[in-house]
């Protein structure tokens, strides 16, 4: 319905399917579940009674090119002189192809991302379009509605960060409104449709003086790898998205002791409006995955500014609701162990957390490398047990 | 005639009346302040707005606001807020508000780019509108027991305005920049998955094709760099070696064209390489190779095995002798008939 906000996840690393954000340690049931905190709730209230809820993919882009390398290799005949070479070409990309999961664990996902712009440039499109695609088909239920148009938070993480960042950046950016014309010639669009376009670039004032009519009320950036990763020069993407320009409430959510975000991390600049721009730093061990986003989203600290953003006021997260999420944040269930781990026994969590530390401590490149040396001791030795 | 002219009156209303109607009216949704819901004001209602504004007349549907006609409306709300606070005009939070819409109505400023929502920022306890870094924002401390102010609270309301005026003129652009992006994001898809499959290098090489602009289309043309491939071989100048054998080729360098891509989704294209080949029998080769879409074919000289200068080889892509596999049946049946009507001609 119009008159509800937008959320948008844009997932990290990792294979995953339709319907991800609704799978058991997705991003929604964890809100589900946070929402339980709170009397603006009511019990059994779902995120999508309160808001619009859409995920993005991007992670077949990753497996189609890996399919067609691997294709590619496979016609390839073993004979004659360059014989080995082809061998162990073909046995390279038939195990990336075939054993997927371990491929992105391992941070396959991120040198496709960071090492071809062709691939980057179809995430960052496929992201766009799914953006904008949504936002349009809400904006104009909102008009028939009367209703405001929904305002809209996205909640990235990991990888996805980056992902998002450089999107933004290409979308705010681009010079959108100079390709009608061809738009015209080329995009399949049935009659009407090719006349409400024609129209609607008539109603733009021209290519030049129109700005891209999206602000993102709020952008969470969870365990964010977007200066690691993103395809641009910081100075030129920060002062497209930060607040005030295109978002008007940005978050820099990390955990401490998660690897993944101290490679290089993203610094909220120094001109930026600190009380529209916030570092949200936590350090709850709830389960040994710390990198998962909806151990993040479990945390007041960090549902807690979602939901006021997403909600506010004026879709019933009160101030009362938000000031219980800060007080909650400070417990010591939130700010040390609980949930899964409350259970186990003290030695073993000590464990848990020396093997996070030093995985997070350890010196290493702050480049792509540098994180997928992490991400492979993260993999291995918190989420696999090795020693 | 008086009863005529009522008559003719009444279906003009009607008619201006469902003219009027392609476009909902908004609903009056003003802001909630520190807790505090704004009632609607008669004045600052859409009901009240909606005519004075003009909207009935400029709105297309389902809700495009030209942007022509922008500045006149909201040169229309800068003049009710006036005609509202005259008293008020002095105020700063009155001369931001209004200085930010002159400079949209005189052009200076797009309607897009100024945030006319009214920002609860729980966590500082305020309400902001208008945060702009020029000029600051108009601000609402929700802790301090401030009683309110009607210019406040008009400003908020007409915000609320403002923010649906600007919705009006953002259906047109988020229109265009959606129907682009599905073409974008279709025609970059096409490239990766119809054009030539470039190898992880030719990938990185024809990157320097692309612009620092995911709007403008990809690019036409594509280098062929060091690309390995699969095929067969055979000898057209001996008999006795002009069989089939495996054949491994590397282009070492290449171009290939698109034929008009966007038309095509990058199915089609037309090329030409240098080309290296490394077979069982006929050892290393070197030549020229052309392709037309997946199909490719070249011819390479190799050394002699038996003196008497080099011996060409012709070189068949997988794809090709795929399709000549697929069509054998046809090809045998063809090259059949052209043998008995050879005999025929011949036994007359």
């Amino acid at each position: 319905m119009a008159d509800r906000n937008l959320l948008f996840f844009v997932h990290g690393i990792g294979r995953q399917s339709d319907g991800w954000i609704d799978a058991p340690d997705g991003p929604v049931p964890a809100l589900e579940q946070a929402m339980g905190l709170y009397e603006c709730f009511a019990p059994g209230t779902k995120l999508r009674d309160v808001a619009d809820v859409v995920e993005v993919r991007y992670d077949d882009i990753f497996d189609e090119q890996i399919q067609r390398w691997t294709d590619q290799v496979k016609g390839l005949p073993p004979v004659g002189p360059g014989a080995d070479w082809v061998g162990r070409l073909q046995e390279f990309w038939t195990k990336a192809n075939g054993d997927g999961k371990t491929f992105t664990d391992f941070g396959g996902d991120v040198i496709l991302y960071r090492g071809f712009d062709l691939i980057a440039r179809s995430v960052r499109l496929r992201v766009n379009r799914i953006l904008l695609a949504e936002i349009y088909k809400r904006h104009v239920e909102s008009l028939a509605s009367g209703k405001r148009a929904p305002e809209i938070t996205v909640v990235a993480h990991s990888m996805g960060t980056a992902v998002t960042y450089d999107s933004l950046y290409s979308l705010f950016t681009g010079s959108w409104f100079a390709q009608g014309d061809e738009v015209l010639a080329h995009a399949k669009m049935t009659d009407e449709q090719k006349t409400n376009f024609a129209a609607a670039l008539k109603d733009i004032e021209s290519p030049a003086g129109t700005s891209v009519p999206v602000r993102l009320n709020a952008l969470m950036m969870v365990s964010n790898t977007s200066s690691l990763l993103s395809r641009w020069d910081a100075a030129r993407v920060n002062a497209i998205l930060k607040p005030g320009a295109a978002t008007r409430f940005f978050y820099n959510v990390n955990h401490t002791l998660d690897p993944v975000g101290k490679v290089k991390p993203f610094q909220i600049p120094s001109d930026w409006n600190k009380s529209r721009a916030r570092n949200v730093s936590v350090s709850h061990l709830h389960q040994e995955n710390i990198h998962a986003l909806s151990h993040y989203l479990a945390n007041p600290a960090v549902h807690g500014r979602l939901f006021g953003a997403l909600l506010g006021e004026e879709k019933g997260f009160t101030q009362a609701c938000f000031d219980r999420a800060m007080d909650l944040a400070t417990t010591p269930e939130w700010t040390g162990v609980g949930g899964a781990l409350a259970a186990k026994a003290g030695d073993e969590v000590a464990k848990l957390r020396k093997k996070l530390e030093e995985i997070a401590g350890a010196v290493g490149q702050d480049d792509v490398f540098g994180l997928i040396g992490k991400l492979d001791a993260f993999t291995r030795r918190v989420i696999g047990g090795a020693p | 005639m008086n009863a005529a002219f009522r008559w003719v009156l009444l279906l003009w209303v009607v008619v201006a009346a469902e003219a009027g109607a392609a476009v909902t009216m908004p609903a009056d949704e003003p802001p909630t302040i520190c807790g505090r819901k704004l009632d609607v004001s008669p004045e600052l209602s859409w009901r009240t707005l909606w005519g004075e504004l003009g909207l009935p007349q400029v709105l297309r549907d389902p809700g495009s606001l030209p942007a022509a006609e922008v500045p006149r409306v909201v040169r229309g709300v800068a003049a009710k807020f006036r005609a509202l606070h005259a008293q008020d005009l002095a105020r700063p939070d009155a001369q931001l508000f209004l200085s930010v819409l002159d400079d949209v109505a005189q052009g200076r400023r797009a309607i897009a780019s100024v945030d006319w929502g009214v920002v609860a920022n729980m966590e500082d306890r305020r309400v902001d509108i208008l945060e702009t870094e020029r000029e600051g924002a108009i601000r609402f401390d929700c802790r301090a027991a401030e009683a309110p102010v009607m210019v406040k609270d008009d400003i908020a309301r007409l915000a609320r305005v403002m923010e649906k005026i600007q919705n009006f003129a953002a259906t047109a652009p988020l229109l265009v920049l959606s129907e682009t992006l599905a073409l974008r994001e279709k025609q970059a898809n096409d490239l990766l998955r119809n054009g030539l499959t470039m190898t992880p290098w030719e990938m990185k090489l024809n990157e320097r094709f692309l612009k620092d602009d995911d709007a403008v289309s990809g690019f036409s043309r594509q280098i062929v760099f060091l690309r390995p491939s699969g095929g067969a071989a055979i000898n057209t100048r001996s008999r006795a070696d002009a069989s089939l054998q495996g054949s491994l080729a590397l282009e070492p360098i290449g171009m290939v064209w698109y034929l008009d891509p966007q038309k095509n989704d990058y199915r089609e294209w037309v090329g030409v390489s240098g080309l290296l080949t490394s077979s069982t029998d006929g050892g290393l080769g070197y030549g020229v190779l052309v392709r037309y879409g997946n199909y490719s074919a070249g011819l390479t000289l190799h050394s002699g095995k038996n003196g008497g200068g080099d011996d060409v080889y012709l070189f068949l892509g997988v794809d090709l002798l795929n399709l000549l596999d697929a069509k054998r049946p046809s090809l045998e049946a063809f090259v059949e008939k052209y043998r008995a009507e050879v005999r025929r001609v011949n036994l007359r």
